[in-house]
Order: structure tokens, then sequence, then C-alpha cells
């Protein structure tokens, strides 16, 4: 949007795609997975500690942005449908929101890491 | 035993008229009878100034595209009986200017095939065109672009695009189908001229995959899935071109 000669578009079609895997495969296998936990073996505590552990807390961020870029993408495009014709204001508002949640995202994973850590 | 159905034509005479008007003919039809039959019985019995384009009548020429019901489709592969019970509205292909009654300008269209150079332009180390040697290319080869290479040029996407209708800059779905038929054929060296139409703005990222194209055209060409290959193309050539000096 910011040359002529090319569309930055496949930057925000790429995080779509990707967030559109998690949406339609990832998410769904996660809670299936969720449900199915055998509360005996491994109670809510513990199911916790797993999810907060590092590795398992970066996927899940992962995740997160990937689901957020996924739904401000479809937002954006939707607009049209609502007959507001996107200019550069409205990219920037509405990637710049994906941008700032997905660095909230970042940082949240932070403090777990820091938490883990110390 | 011939039934009767109402159609009813938008009329535009540039001469005469300051807008668009409404005319409504009763036609006979038998099962047989498509839409083109039944305007042409118009035009020879009725109304001889309704003006219309036709020529192959067997959706080969992609001439008589129009909106029947507000839905694009060839006059010749519209069949009456379909509409048994029901009136017809006949209004010129929705998105191009209109000349005069089912008569619109295509040179919008025309002009965007004529950019996106459809033709196979020949790789270096193969024949050049008026030397006497055979392409070679196998099955799988063919397989790959063949769909594609069914566009009759009509212009029915175009009427079915709601992102053409808002952006007339839009290449639109037919002459981005031919990018990639052409660029997908194994004897074609002209993608890289091609992919700067498809990686701009008013190329494939203009398009959010209604589908409606697909839906409406009618040779089965499915010019939204050529389109979201397109964007997979491009997507690509982002990637390779972040890594190039020099753009």
């Amino acid at each position: 949007m910011f040359r002529k000669d090319r569309s930055d578009e496949p930057i925000y079609w790429g995080l779509f795609g990707a967030g559109g895997m998690v949406v339609a495969i990832v998410l769904p296998a996660i809670i299936i997975a969720t449900m199915g936990l055998n509360h005996s073996v491994l109670d809510t505590a513990m199911f916790a500690n797993v999810i907060l552990s590092p590795v398992f807390s970066l996927a899940f961020i992962g995740i997160m942005i990937l689901c957020t870029w996924h739904a401000l993408h479809r937002i954006y495009h939707t607009l049209h449908d609502l007959t507001i014709h996107v200019g550069t204001l409205h990219h920037l508002l509405i990637y710049g929101l994906a941008l700032l949640i997905s660095l909230a995202f970042i940082g949240c994973y932070l403090i777990i890491l820091f938490k883990n850590l110390f | 035993m011939a039934d009767k159905m109402k159609i009813t034509v938008q009329r535009y005479r540039p001469e005469q008229d300051q807008q668009p008007w409404d005319q409504s003919f009763e036609v006979e039809y038998t099962r047989e009878t498509s839409l083109l039959e039944a305007l042409n019985q118009i035009k020879d019995t009725q109304e001889p100034t309704l003006s219309f384009r036709w020529s192959c009548r067997m959706a080969i020429c992609g001439s008589c595209g129009m909106m029947v019901n507000g839905v694009p489709k060839l006059a010749c592969k519209t069949f009456l009986r379909d509409y048994a019970g029901q009136e017809m509205r006949i209004e010129p292909l929705a998105n191009f200017p209109v000349e005069r009654d089912l008569v619109v300008d295509l040179s919008d269209f025309i002009e965007k095939l004529e950019r996106i150079k459809p033709y196979i332009i020949p790789k270096k180390d193969e024949p050049q065109p008026g030397e006497q040697r055979e392409y070679i290319q196998t099955p799988a080869q063919l397989e790959k672009y063949r769909q594609f290479s069914m566009c009759i040029n009509c212009g029915i996407c175009y009427a079915a695009c709601p992102q053409y209708k808002i952006n007339k800059e839009f290449l639109g779905p037919a002459a981005l189908t031919l990018i990639y038929r052409y660029n997908e054929d194994s004897r074609d060296g002209g993608k890289e001229e091609r992919m700067k139409l498809v990686n701009q703005d008013t190329g494939v990222w203009s398009c959010s995959f209604v589908g409606y194209c697909s839906e409406c055209c009618p040779k089965g060409v499915d010019p939204a899935s050529a389109i979201q290959l397109g964007k997979v193309e491009s997507a690509k050539d982002y990637l390779i071109s972040m890594f190039k000096k020099g753009e």
C-alpha cells in the first residue's frame, strides 16, 4: 500500500492464512484434547503448570497472535461489504491494532517466562 | 405444446432515451427454446429495433452475456424452460457502460486482456515464432492450466465480481485467470513480465475471494481458484524479492 509497483498484501495475507489454519485446525484440536484430559491423572494445578511452561506458553502466544491477525484482516476486508471503503487510515488503524495486541501477547509471554525463571 | 413466457427487457436507445426503460414481450417457447432464440423471435416478429450481441449460439463466442433476473448468463446457454412459471427480466451485463439496449461497452475488459499478454511468449531456449520445430508438452503439464484455458472472454465474471464493481482498476477475474493460464504453461517464458501486474494492489490482491465469478462462469473455468493460486505465486514472488538487490 505504500508502494505502487507491488502490494504489501502478501504479508497480511500470509498471516491471515496461517491464522486461518490455526483457527480451523489447531484451536479445535487443543479444545478437544483439553476436554479429553483425564482429571484424575492431571489435575487443574498440574495442567496450569504445563500450560504456563515456557515452551507451551510460547506456542500458545503464537496461536493467539495468528488468530488476532486472521480476525483483523477479515474485518479489514469486510469493511467494504459494510460500504466503508478502506484507505490508509483504516489500514493503519486495523493492522496497528493487530500489532499492539501481538505486542501485548509477547509482553504476557515475557512475564510468564520471568516468573518461571525466578 | 408451446408455453408462453413474459420477458421484460431493459431498453436504452441513446439517441432517443434520457434513461433506460422497460419493455415487456410475450413469447411462445418449447423445451428447446434458449433465451437467445426468444430474443431473436422478439426482434423478428415484435420489436425490430431491439439490439443485442450474439454470434455462435453455442457458448463458444462469448458475445451474448446479459443479466437474467439479476444473474449474469449467456443467453444461448439459458433456457426458458428453467424459468417456467416465472417471468424473465433481461438487462445488459452489469458493471459495464451500456451502449444500447443489451449491448455493453467491453473496452475496459478488452484493454485488460491486451495488457496481460494472453499468448505464449517463447522461452529463450524454446522454438521462436516462425521456427519449424515442435513444442513438447506432456499431458501432466497440459493439465496444470487446461481448465483455465476454457475461458471465452464473455465478461460474465466481471458482471459477477463485487470488487470490479467498486474498483474498475482491478484487473478482474478473466484477466487474472488467463495470466495464471499462460504463466503455468510449460512452453511460456513471460511469467516475470506478467507477475508485475499480478503483484500490484489492482492485481490478485484486490480479490476478496467472494467466489461468485466461479459460480457464474458458463464454461466452468473457476476464476476464483486461479486467483487464489495467483496469490500464492505472488506471495512467493514477494518473499523472493525481499532477498533480491535493487527491488
